[in-house]
Protein backbone atom coordinates (compact mmCIF):
# COMPACT_ATOMS: atom_id res chain seq x y z
CA UNK A 1 0.00 0.00 0.00
CA UNK A 2 1.50 3.27 -1.16
CA UNK A 3 1.72 5.84 2.32
CA UNK A 4 0.29 8.83 2.04
CA UNK A 5 2.43 11.56 1.96
CA UNK A 6 1.09 12.80 6.17
CA UNK A 7 0.60 12.27 9.34
CA UNK A 8 -2.22 12.18 11.59
CA UNK A 9 -2.48 13.02 15.24
CA UNK A 10 -6.19 11.38 16.47
CA UNK A 11 -7.62 12.78 20.03
CA UNK A 12 -11.00 10.98 21.45
CA UNK A 13 -11.56 10.33 24.96
CA UNK A 14 -13.08 7.09 23.89
CA UNK A 15 -9.73 4.90 23.70
CA UNK A 16 -11.55 1.81 21.76
CA UNK A 17 -12.70 4.44 19.40
CA UNK A 18 -8.92 6.31 18.53
CA UNK A 19 -7.00 3.01 19.00
CA UNK A 20 -9.41 1.50 16.44
CA UNK A 21 -9.59 4.62 13.76
CA UNK A 22 -6.18 4.79 14.41
CA UNK A 23 -5.37 1.08 13.27
CA UNK A 24 -7.48 1.46 10.03
CA UNK A 25 -5.65 4.58 9.16
CA UNK A 26 -2.20 3.13 9.22
CA UNK A 27 -3.32 -0.37 6.83
CA UNK A 28 -4.19 2.63 4.39
CA UNK A 29 -0.58 3.62 4.73
CA UNK A 30 -1.56 6.66 7.02
CA UNK A 31 1.13 7.45 9.94
CA UNK A 32 -1.54 7.98 12.81
CA UNK A 33 -1.17 8.49 16.25
CA UNK A 34 -3.67 7.96 18.77
CA UNK A 35 -4.07 9.80 22.00
CA UNK A 36 -7.35 10.05 24.87
CA UNK A 37 -6.04 13.46 26.63
CA UNK A 38 -6.34 16.79 24.96
CA UNK A 39 -3.02 18.11 27.82
CA UNK A 40 -1.38 14.69 26.64
CA UNK A 41 -1.58 15.43 22.75
CA UNK A 42 -0.38 18.77 23.24
CA UNK A 43 2.65 17.43 24.67
CA UNK A 44 2.98 15.08 21.44
CA UNK A 45 2.57 18.31 19.37
CA UNK A 46 5.35 20.01 20.77
CA UNK A 47 7.57 16.89 20.45
CA UNK A 48 6.56 16.54 16.89
CA UNK A 49 4.93 18.01 13.75
CA UNK A 50 1.77 16.76 12.39
CA UNK A 51 -0.14 17.78 9.44
CA UNK A 52 -3.51 17.01 10.69
CA UNK A 53 -5.14 16.72 14.05
CA UNK A 54 -8.72 15.22 14.44
CA UNK A 55 -9.98 15.82 17.94
CA UNK A 56 -13.37 14.73 19.37
CA UNK A 57 -15.50 18.23 20.61
CA UNK A 58 -16.81 17.05 24.09
CA UNK A 59 -14.00 15.43 26.22
CA UNK A 60 -12.96 15.79 29.90
CA UNK A 61 -10.12 18.30 30.77
CA UNK A 62 -9.51 20.21 27.84
CA UNK A 63 -12.41 20.18 25.54
CA UNK A 64 -11.86 19.88 21.24
CA UNK A 65 -12.38 23.25 20.52
CA UNK A 66 -10.05 24.78 23.13
CA UNK A 67 -7.46 22.34 22.23
CA UNK A 68 -8.53 23.78 18.56
CA UNK A 69 -7.66 27.43 19.59
CA UNK A 70 -4.34 26.39 21.36
CA UNK A 71 -3.15 24.06 18.80
CA UNK A 72 -3.93 27.15 15.97
CA UNK A 73 -2.07 29.49 18.41
CA UNK A 74 1.50 27.30 18.20
CA UNK A 75 1.31 25.15 15.41
CA UNK A 76 -1.19 27.40 12.87
CA UNK A 77 -0.08 25.18 9.73
CA UNK A 78 -1.33 22.23 11.67
CA UNK A 79 -5.24 21.35 10.03
CA UNK A 80 -7.43 21.08 12.56
CA UNK A 81 -10.73 18.77 11.74
CA UNK A 82 -13.34 18.61 14.23
CA UNK A 83 -15.72 15.17 15.74
CA UNK A 84 -18.53 15.28 17.62
CA UNK A 85 -21.35 13.22 18.50
CA UNK A 86 -23.56 15.04 18.42
CA UNK A 87 -24.40 18.06 15.41
CA UNK A 88 -24.79 21.56 16.81
CA UNK A 89 -25.06 24.47 14.46
CA UNK A 90 -23.46 27.08 16.77
CA UNK A 91 -20.65 24.21 17.57
CA UNK A 92 -19.60 24.16 14.09
CA UNK A 93 -19.71 27.23 13.55
CA UNK A 94 -17.71 28.64 16.34
CA UNK A 95 -15.04 25.28 15.29
CA UNK A 96 -15.08 27.03 11.99
CA UNK A 97 -14.23 30.68 13.01
CA UNK A 98 -11.57 29.07 15.45
CA UNK A 99 -9.81 27.87 12.10
CA UNK A 100 -10.95 24.43 11.92
CA UNK A 101 -10.53 22.79 8.63
CA UNK A 102 -14.18 20.75 9.25
CA UNK A 103 -16.71 19.36 11.64
CA UNK A 104 -17.88 15.94 10.93
CA UNK A 105 -20.71 14.06 13.29
CA UNK A 106 -19.35 10.92 14.18
CA UNK A 107 -19.45 7.80 12.73
CA UNK A 108 -17.36 9.12 10.21
CA UNK A 109 -17.09 7.13 7.15
CA UNK A 110 -13.01 6.63 7.15
CA UNK A 111 -13.54 7.22 3.41
CA UNK A 112 -14.83 10.08 3.76
CA UNK A 113 -12.94 10.98 6.55
CA UNK A 114 -9.60 10.26 4.55
CA UNK A 115 -11.28 12.79 1.85
CA UNK A 116 -11.12 15.49 3.90
CA UNK A 117 -8.17 14.79 5.19
CA UNK A 118 -6.38 14.60 1.38
CA UNK A 119 -8.36 18.37 0.81
CA UNK A 120 -6.81 19.62 4.40
CA UNK A 121 -3.24 18.39 3.12
CA UNK A 122 -4.15 20.45 -0.52
CA UNK A 123 -4.81 23.35 1.19
CA UNK A 124 -2.49 23.52 3.29
CA UNK A 125 -0.28 22.80 0.15
CA UNK A 126 -1.05 25.30 -1.72
CA UNK A 127 -0.82 28.13 1.14
CA UNK A 128 2.75 27.18 2.13
CA UNK A 129 3.54 27.34 -1.89
CA UNK A 130 1.57 30.87 -1.89
CA UNK A 131 3.89 32.17 0.98
CA UNK A 132 6.75 31.05 -0.56
CA UNK A 133 6.08 32.59 -3.92
CA UNK B 1 -43.06 29.20 24.77
CA UNK B 2 -40.42 28.51 27.50
CA UNK B 3 -39.87 24.61 28.46
CA UNK B 4 -40.75 23.86 32.25
CA UNK B 5 -37.89 22.73 34.50
CA UNK B 6 -39.35 19.05 34.10
CA UNK B 7 -38.90 19.27 30.03
CA UNK B 8 -35.46 20.90 30.30
CA UNK B 9 -34.51 18.05 32.64
CA UNK B 10 -35.96 15.40 30.24
CA UNK B 11 -34.23 17.12 27.20
CA UNK B 12 -30.99 17.05 29.20
CA UNK B 13 -30.79 13.12 30.01
CA UNK B 14 -32.20 11.86 26.77
CA UNK B 15 -29.64 14.13 24.91
CA UNK B 16 -26.74 12.85 27.52
CA UNK B 17 -28.03 9.07 26.77
CA UNK B 18 -28.59 9.20 23.00
CA UNK B 19 -24.91 10.60 22.71
CA UNK B 20 -23.43 7.59 24.88
CA UNK B 21 -25.33 5.28 22.48
CA UNK B 22 -24.00 7.27 19.61
CA UNK B 23 -20.28 6.32 20.27
CA UNK B 24 -21.19 2.72 20.88
CA UNK B 25 -22.29 2.54 17.38
CA UNK B 26 -19.11 4.41 16.13
CA UNK B 27 -16.90 1.80 18.09
CA UNK B 28 -18.97 -1.10 16.80
CA UNK B 29 -18.83 0.71 13.18
CA UNK B 30 -15.16 0.87 13.35
CA UNK B 31 -14.43 -2.14 14.90
CA UNK B 32 -17.02 -3.65 11.85
CA UNK B 33 -14.98 -1.90 9.62
CA UNK B 34 -11.33 -2.69 10.97
CA UNK B 35 -12.86 -6.61 10.57
CA UNK B 36 -13.27 -5.78 7.04
CA UNK B 37 -10.44 -4.18 6.08
CA UNK B 38 -8.15 -6.99 7.66
CA UNK B 39 -10.01 -9.56 5.41
CA UNK B 40 -9.36 -7.00 2.36
CA UNK B 41 -5.85 -7.43 3.44
CA UNK B 42 -6.31 -11.41 3.46
CA UNK B 43 -7.06 -11.30 0.19
CA UNK B 44 -4.08 -9.52 -1.38
CA UNK B 45 -1.83 -11.52 1.07
CA UNK B 46 -1.14 -9.90 4.70
CA UNK B 47 -0.75 -12.36 7.02
CA UNK B 48 -3.50 -12.02 9.50
CA UNK B 49 -3.60 -13.39 13.39
CA UNK B 50 -6.81 -15.50 14.21
CA UNK B 51 -6.23 -14.14 17.36
CA UNK B 52 -6.76 -10.78 16.06
CA UNK B 53 -10.29 -11.38 15.15
CA UNK B 54 -10.86 -13.13 18.58
CA UNK B 55 -10.18 -9.90 20.09
CA UNK B 56 -12.66 -7.61 18.12
CA UNK B 57 -15.34 -9.85 18.12
CA UNK B 58 -14.86 -9.52 22.09
CA UNK B 59 -14.58 -5.85 21.59
CA UNK B 60 -17.81 -5.58 19.70
CA UNK B 61 -19.28 -8.09 22.05
CA UNK B 62 -18.08 -5.58 25.13
CA UNK B 63 -19.46 -2.74 23.21
CA UNK B 64 -23.14 -4.38 22.38
CA UNK B 65 -23.43 -5.49 26.07
CA UNK B 66 -22.26 -1.35 26.78
CA UNK B 67 -25.33 -0.73 24.64
CA UNK B 68 -27.89 -3.05 26.32
CA UNK B 69 -26.78 -0.97 29.70
CA UNK B 70 -27.75 2.19 28.32
CA UNK B 71 -30.64 1.37 26.25
CA UNK B 72 -32.19 -0.61 29.95
CA UNK B 73 -31.62 2.68 31.42
CA UNK B 74 -32.83 4.68 29.11
CA UNK B 75 -36.04 2.50 29.19
CA UNK B 76 -36.38 2.68 32.91
CA UNK B 77 -36.65 6.45 32.47
CA UNK B 78 -38.88 6.86 29.85
CA UNK B 79 -40.91 4.35 31.91
CA UNK B 80 -40.63 6.52 35.27
CA UNK B 81 -43.23 8.96 34.02
CA UNK B 82 -45.49 6.10 33.66
CA UNK B 83 -47.46 6.84 37.50
CA UNK B 84 -47.67 9.36 39.53
CA UNK B 85 -47.01 7.34 42.43
CA UNK B 86 -44.90 3.80 42.42
CA UNK B 87 -43.05 1.50 44.23
CA UNK B 88 -39.71 1.31 43.16
CA UNK B 89 -35.91 0.34 44.08
CA UNK B 90 -34.49 3.65 44.94
CA UNK B 91 -31.03 1.65 44.90
CA UNK B 92 -32.00 1.24 40.87
CA UNK B 93 -32.82 5.32 40.43
CA UNK B 94 -29.37 6.00 42.21
CA UNK B 95 -27.05 3.79 40.20
CA UNK B 96 -29.28 4.90 36.77
CA UNK B 97 -28.48 8.96 37.81
CA UNK B 98 -25.26 8.10 38.61
CA UNK B 99 -24.12 6.22 35.38
CA UNK B 100 -25.77 9.37 33.11
CA UNK B 101 -24.07 11.95 35.52
CA UNK B 102 -21.21 10.68 34.84
CA UNK B 103 -20.38 11.46 31.27
CA UNK B 104 -21.28 15.14 31.52
CA UNK B 105 -19.49 15.45 35.20
CA UNK B 106 -16.48 14.03 33.78
CA UNK B 107 -16.97 16.53 31.05
CA UNK B 108 -16.09 18.83 33.90
CA UNK B 109 -13.22 16.60 35.27
CA UNK B 110 -15.00 15.31 37.86
CA UNK B 111 -15.89 11.74 39.27
CA UNK B 112 -18.63 10.21 40.65
CA UNK B 113 -18.58 7.59 43.31
CA UNK B 114 -20.80 5.50 44.75
CA UNK B 115 -19.18 4.92 48.38
CA UNK B 116 -22.16 2.54 49.79
CA UNK B 117 -25.38 1.70 48.80
CA UNK B 118 -28.13 -1.37 50.25
CA UNK B 119 -29.62 -3.24 48.11
CA UNK B 120 -33.05 -2.86 47.80
CA UNK B 121 -34.29 0.49 49.15
CA UNK B 122 -37.88 0.21 48.52
CA UNK B 123 -39.65 3.25 48.38
CA UNK B 124 -43.36 4.64 47.51
CA UNK B 125 -42.98 8.21 45.20
CA UNK B 126 -42.91 9.99 41.78
CA UNK B 127 -39.96 7.98 40.56
CA UNK B 128 -39.20 10.96 38.05
CA UNK B 129 -39.46 13.17 40.55
CA UNK B 130 -36.98 11.52 42.76
CA UNK B 131 -34.47 10.37 39.89
CA UNK B 132 -34.29 14.44 38.75
CA UNK B 133 -33.55 15.54 42.45
CA UNK B 134 -30.94 13.20 42.45
CA UNK B 135 -29.75 14.26 38.99
CA UNK B 136 -30.40 17.94 40.26
CA UNK B 137 -28.27 17.33 43.83
CA UNK B 138 -25.71 15.81 41.71
CA UNK B 139 -25.14 18.50 39.36
CA UNK B 140 -25.42 20.65 41.93
CA UNK B 141 -22.16 19.44 43.42
CA UNK B 142 -20.37 19.39 40.35
CA UNK B 143 -20.80 22.44 38.47
CA UNK B 144 -18.52 24.78 40.69
CA UNK B 145 -15.63 23.00 38.67
CA UNK B 146 -14.01 22.58 41.71
CA UNK B 147 -12.64 19.45 43.36
CA UNK B 148 -12.37 16.03 40.95
CA UNK B 149 -14.58 13.54 43.15
CA UNK B 150 -18.42 13.70 43.88
CA UNK B 151 -19.34 10.96 46.96
CA UNK B 152 -22.44 9.49 47.30
CA UNK B 153 -23.90 7.42 50.23
CA UNK B 154 -27.24 6.09 50.71
CA UNK B 155 -28.82 5.10 53.85
CA UNK B 156 -32.04 4.27 55.37
CA UNK B 157 -32.67 5.27 58.36
CA UNK B 158 -36.67 5.01 60.63
CA UNK B 159 -38.69 5.28 57.55
CA UNK B 160 -36.91 7.22 55.73
CA UNK B 161 -33.76 7.13 52.92
CA UNK B 162 -31.05 9.62 53.18
CA UNK B 163 -28.64 10.55 49.76
CA UNK B 164 -25.64 11.85 50.87
CA UNK B 165 -23.44 13.64 48.12
CA UNK B 166 -20.10 14.96 49.34
CA UNK B 167 -17.07 17.21 47.94
CA UNK B 168 -14.32 17.71 49.72
CA UNK B 169 -12.96 20.48 47.28
CA UNK B 170 -16.45 22.36 46.68
CA UNK B 171 -16.47 26.13 46.01
CA UNK B 172 -20.04 27.22 45.00
CA UNK B 173 -21.01 28.12 41.37
CA UNK B 174 -22.12 31.55 40.76
CA UNK B 175 -25.97 30.35 40.67
CA UNK B 176 -25.76 28.29 43.10
CA UNK B 177 -28.54 29.69 45.23
CA UNK B 178 -30.95 29.04 41.89
CA UNK B 179 -29.74 26.23 41.77
CA UNK B 180 -30.32 24.85 44.80
CA UNK B 181 -34.02 26.48 45.30
CA UNK B 182 -34.84 24.78 42.23
CA UNK B 183 -33.76 21.80 43.67
CA UNK B 184 -35.58 21.92 46.86
CA UNK B 185 -38.97 22.77 44.63
CA UNK B 186 -38.30 19.48 43.22
CA UNK B 187 -37.59 17.52 46.67
CA UNK B 188 -40.56 19.58 48.48
CA UNK B 189 -42.53 17.84 45.92
CA UNK B 190 -41.65 14.46 46.79
CA UNK B 191 -42.21 15.11 50.48
CA UNK B 192 -38.29 15.26 51.29
CA UNK B 193 -36.06 17.27 52.63
CA UNK B 194 -32.82 19.34 51.55
CA UNK B 195 -30.01 19.68 53.80
CA UNK B 196 -26.31 21.19 53.19
CA UNK B 197 -24.20 20.52 56.07
CA UNK B 198 -21.63 22.88 56.62
CA UNK B 199 -18.11 21.12 57.20
CA UNK B 200 -14.09 22.28 57.52
CA UNK B 201 -12.80 24.28 54.84
CA UNK B 202 -14.02 23.42 51.61
CA UNK B 203 -15.71 20.06 52.05
CA UNK B 204 -19.98 20.22 51.28
CA UNK B 205 -22.19 17.85 52.11
CA UNK B 206 -25.65 17.73 50.35
CA UNK B 207 -28.41 15.61 52.50
CA UNK B 208 -31.27 14.74 50.38
CA UNK B 209 -33.84 12.83 52.55
CA UNK B 210 -37.09 10.89 50.78
CA UNK B 211 -40.17 9.34 53.05
CA UNK B 212 -39.74 5.89 52.42
CA UNK B 213 -43.88 5.95 51.94
CA UNK B 214 -45.40 8.84 50.19
CA UNK B 215 -47.54 10.38 52.63
CA UNK B 216 -50.61 11.37 51.52
CA UNK B 217 -52.91 14.56 52.58
CA UNK B 218 -55.56 12.65 54.43
CA UNK B 219 -52.33 10.72 56.86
Amino acid sequence: MKPKPYSVLLIDDEAELVYTLAERLQLRGIETVAETHGDAALRILAEREFDIVVVDVKMPGINGIDLLRTIKQNHPHVQVILQTGRASEEERNEGLREGAFDYLVKPVDIDNLIDIMNQAVEQSKRRSSHESE
Amino acid sequence: MNPNKGEVYFGRITASISHEINNVLAIVNELAGLQNDLLEGAEFGMEIDPQRFVKISNDIQTQIQRGERIVKRLNRFAHSMDETLSEFDLAIVVNDTIAIAQRLASLKGITLHLQSIENPITIMNNRFLVQQGIFAGLELMYTSNHGNKVEIECRQDNGKVEVYLTNNEWIPAEDWNDRLAALSEIITMVKGQIESIPSEENRLILLLTFPQSFPLESD
